[in-house]
């Protein structure tokens, strides 16, 4: 208890509260973001070829990416998601979870790239050589 | 400090970390994912942890995420919320405790925030067993930055009131 107060009196009466350790922290979570992006997130704009459609947690099925439109469903957690592949993308159009985030993604085309519903736990990952921009830039 | 004051304090940020997750579910989501939250109700613990101590903010943590997933009634949000606060609360603790190291209460909420948001990560990818999501990670440990210092801010001048009110205030 008294410890307590000494150290939120530190604190508290500290003319510097953002020190330098505080400084190196938050220096060092940014470069080990740049980092992440630079080697893993980003890369080159990887070129998808097919799209690998998971659903709880094991593949169900590997389609073409295609530039004229089909319409596929998938039996997930909660019940149907279906997506559209067109013009060499892919995009979620309904799906049977809560919150429709998945849904939100919109068209997604590059290698590596992914629309996931958790809810329904159906994943849409596009293959292909090397990571493209994640839908994280859509 | 009395049990009742301590119970009663307990239950105050219980009550605050709710009402922030809440808040926090208009924002748009960080991942694409329901219940992965961008930490704002980690004032709850951040207060706890500085104000009553290690215990206690475990407590408020593990209360806030039980009662909280209770009322957005999913258990993956729970998992998810569960997951970040409680690593979220260890690495706090373990910096409070190591109290010689000079982090401030915003370093401290700062590393609070990076361990909420990578753990929830983690915890997304154990759940959906798929590794694609770990792209997200270096947006989510940038996006920890603000939140964590925002955070901290809010908490030294809340615990600076708190402690004014309780005990009076510190004298230099």
């Amino acid at each position: 208890m008294r410890e307590r107060r000494e150290n939120l009196k530190r604190e508290i009466f500290s003319t510097r509260p953002f020190g330098i350790v505080d400084m190196l922290l938050v220096l060092g979570v940014v470069a080990l973001s740049i980092f992440l992006i630079v080697n893993v997130a980003s890369g080159k704009d990887g070129v998808a070829y097919t799209l690998v459609v998971e659903a709880n947690g094991r593949e169900v099925m590997r389609v073409p990416l295609t530039q004229e439109s089909h319409w596929y469903e998938v039996e997930g957690y909660q019940g149907k998601s279906v997506f559209l592949v067109e013009n060499y993308e892919v995009m979620m159009v309904d799906s049977a979870c809560p919150d429709k985030l998945c849904v939100r993604v919109g068209r997604v085309r590059a290698g590596g790239a992914s629309i996931v519903c958790l809810p329904n736990r159906v994943v849409l990952r596009l293959e292909g050589n090397g990571f493209g921009p994640d839908v994280f830039q859509r | 400090m009395e049990t009742s004051k301590r119970v009663g304090y307990v239950g105050l940020l219980v009550a605050v970390g709710l009402v922030l997750s809440i808040l926090e579910s208009f924002l748009p989501p960080l991942l694409p994912l329901p219940g992965a939250r961008l930490g704002l109700a980690n004032l709850a613990t951040v207060i706890a942890l500085f104000f009553l101590g290690p215990r206690e903010a475990l407590e408020v943590t593990i209360f806030r995420c039980l009662l909280g997933s209770l009322l957005r009634g999913s258990f993956i949000g729970l998992a998810l919320s569960l997951s970040g606060g409680v690593v979220a609360w260890s690495v706090m603790s373990l910096l409070y405790l190591l109290y010689r190291v000079p982090f401030s209460m915003m370093g401290i909420s700062i590393a609070g925030a990076v361990a909420h948001n990578s753990a929830q990560l983690g915890m997304a990818m154990l759940l959906i067993r798929f590794t694609g999501i770990y792209h997200y990670l270096p947006y989510l440990l940038i996006a920890a930055l603000p939140t964590g210092f925002l955070v901290g801010i809010i908490a030294r001048r809340l615990v600076l009131a708190l402690e004014q009110y309780s005990f009076g205030g510190l004298t230099e």
